[in-house]
């Protein structure tokens, strides 16, 4: 009896009951994964780790779906938890804050380099499981040359993520391209390393 | 080089033949040349202003903003004097011209400017002015007495009274961090039309000057507003998807020439002053960027940034409907045109536009010939970074700044490239247009 007192048994116990019960829970789909696949309503073998469901039965309303994990090993039956449902239209976070939201070019190019890719795939990605996102691709330039030739030219950059995106899928209501130019640069100061950073398409949800 | 000698000559000597069996008396205007590089300058003499001891004058003096004035437009060479203001003495400073006056103040706030100018080689005073002024309008009321002054002795009419528009932007996030200020021609007096803690770029005046239209990034896109000046009233004119930007008035005043992104690329498209939302009209035909509108006064022709032929040159095609035209063949980048006709030169089309070359950017001037596609060109002023030149209503002189993103100020050069002079408005400024 003593041990099941001693503070330092249950410093140790936790974590490995905790780890227990995480492992007995018949999902194994990992923390927001955008490659997992898409979640079915009112499934009890999914689990979707942005709400803290965790009480029997599911909620199916409006934006991300809630829903429940079965026979979690530990958890008091008699309690309940707090289902917080997402609506995606209000969230406007978009994807994961990890999935960088900008992507690069080189001088007077609106070429979209090879190391865009999966970042653009990413994106795509959200968008065809959130039908009801949409993204401004804001293009814009660094600061030499003419303002309005480098707002069309900002265009031309937004309109190069936008092809890159209907190429993989998503439809264009999802979609809008637009510019800013030079007027927002990200960085100041007229170093090629500022300028650098001001060549860009911003994805904004 | 011949070639270039004589497309330089010619106009000198076109004019001088002209003006030599024009009917009119044409004494006054052959002392001031009006035509081509290289131009003599017309002495003028600038006496100071009389004034008595109790008068406190309410800003600059008459003679300094009327001698400013005056240096702007190239034409002259202004020199001060304070000789007595009767024929004689004025003869004897050796100038063409003299310009002499006095200030009264017949009540407090209350100012009377009386002025003359003489024809020294005549000998005699040509034209003799009264006007009143109160002491918030008195450097407005030195700009028109500068230009009755300058349309007696060119027959031109003068552009010192009239208004720029430019673009101020401060540092740091502000709710007022873009402003677009309207200003006296020589850049003082700046009043805010609009400011918004987003971008503002384009302003671009109604031919009748009361409002302007400009691009707003307050939605989080480009934007073209209508802003009538005197009500702060404005409408959206174009909200399309994509880009809207670039807007250039027909001289109607009812219909502006806009770039738009809505068919991908950007195009040119006709809109309606009043906004409304109608499906604008398209006037470019590129699958490339056409953007940066510029229409002729009369309304004729439209020149304009393309990169069609790979790199942004200036294009001109007629309104009514036509192929485009290259005009710009030097360098791999010209962009931001503006046009302008002379008064005095019926035939003469000048074109100025920014140049990109290993330097940096700056202003470059074009004459042409009425339906001409090439032209001599010379650099206007001395500085790199320069953006968007907008001409005098009377053609004779070209607004521009230059600077960086940072830091810009507003210069004025003469269209003969005689003077270049910078502008202080008292903070940053770009993107500036002058009142048609």
């Amino acid at each position: 009896m003593k041990l099941f007192t001693a503070p330092s048994f249950w410093l140790k116990a936790v974590p490995s009951l905790a780890l227990a019960t995480l492992l007995g829970c018949a999902s194994k789909v990992p923390l927001y994964d955008a490659n997992a696949a898409p979640i079915v309503p009112n499934s009890s073998s999914n689990s979707n780790a942005t709400t803290s469901a965790v009480g029997a039965g599911g909620v199916v309303s409006g934006g991300v779906i809630s829903s429940s994990a079965l026979g979690s090993v530990g958890a008091d039956p008699r309690s309940i938890a707090t289902v917080r449902v997402e609506d995606v239209r209000n969230a406007g976070a978009g994807p994961a804050a990890s999935l960088t939201r900008v992507v690069f070019f080189d001088f007077d190019s609106y070429a979209l380099r090879p190391e865009s890719r999966p970042t653009l795939e990413a994106h795509a990605n959200f968008l065809l499981r959130n039908r009801g996102s949409s993204v401004k691709l804001q293009g814009h330039t660094d600061e030499l040359g003419g303002r309005e030739y480098n707002l069309a030219l900002g265009q031309k950059r937004a309109l190069a993520v936008q092809d890159a995106l209907r190429l993989l899928g998503v439809p264009a209501a999802q979609l809008e391209a637009t510019s800013f130019g030079k007027e927002k640069p990200a960085a100041e100061g007229g170093s090629e390393a500022a300028m650098a950073q001001n060549r860009r398409v911003e994805l904004v949800y | 080089m011949f070639r270039r000698l004589v497309v330089l000559v010619a106009p000198v000597v076109l004019t001088a033949l002209t003006l030599a069996f024009s009917p009119r008396s044409a004494t006054a205007q052959l002392r001031v040349d009006v035509s081509g590089v290289g131009a003599q300058q017309a002495p003028l003499s600038i006496n100071r202003f009389e004034t008595s001891a109790s008068v406190r004058m309410p800003g600059a003096a008459p003679e300094a903003v009327i001698a400013a004035n005056f240096s702007r437009t190239g034409l002259f060479d202004v020199r001060p004097s304070t000789a007595a203001p009767e024929a004689a003495a004025l003869r004897a400073l050796g100038t063409d011209w003299a310009v002499t006056g006095k200030v009264d103040m017949p009540a407090v706030g209350r100012y009377v400017l009386s002025y003359q100018l003489w024809d020294n080689v005549r000998g005699q005073a040509v034209l003799s002015g009264q006007a009143g002024s109160s002491a918030e309008a008195w450097r407005h009321t030195l700009h028109t007495i500068s230009d009755e002054l300058y349309q007696k002795i060119t027959g031109e009419r003068g552009a010192f009274a009239s208004r720029i528009a430019y673009v101020s932007v401060a540092s740091g996030q502000r709710a007022d961090k873009y402003k677009i200020y309207v200003a006296q021609s020589d850049g003082l007096g700046g009043q805010v039309a609009v400011s918004s803690p987003l971008p503002l770029m384009s302003p671009a005046w109604s031919p009748d000057g009361q409002r302007l239209a400009y691009v707003s990034f307050e939605s989080q896109k480009s934007v073209v507003y209508v802003h009538d000046l005197r009500s702060g009233q404005r409408r959206e004119v174009a909200n399309f998807r994509g880009n809207n930007s670039a807007p250039a008035w027909l001289p109607s005043g009812n219909e502006l020439v806009v770039s738009l992104s809505r068919d991908a690329v950007s195009q040119l498209y006709v809109v309606n002053a009043q906004g409304g939302g109608a499906a604008p009209r398209r006037i470019s035909q590129s699958n490339a960027i056409d953007t940066e509108a510029a229409v002729s006064a009369d309304g004729r022709s439209l020149y304009f940034v393309s990169d069609r032929g790979g790199s942004p040159q200036v294009y001109v095609q007629a309104l009514s409907g036509g192929a485009a035209q290259r005009i710009t063949f030097a360098g791999d980048y010209n962009i931001s045109p503006a046009v302008s006709s002379l008064q005095n030169a019926e035939t003469a089309v000048q074109l100025a536009y920014v140049a990109r070359s290993a330097g940096g950017y700056s202003v470059q001037l074009m004459d042409l010939a009425t339906g001409s596609t090439q032209g001599a060109v010379q650099r206007l002023g001395n500085t790199r970074g320069d953006e968007r030149p907008s001409f005098a209503p009377n053609g004779r002189m070209v607004l521009y700044s230059s600077g960086n993103a940072r830091a810009s100020q507003l210069w004025v050069a003469s269209s003969n490239g005689r003077a270049t002079t910078p502008l202080n408005t008292g903070h940053d400024a770009r993107d500036a247009a002058w009142e048609p």
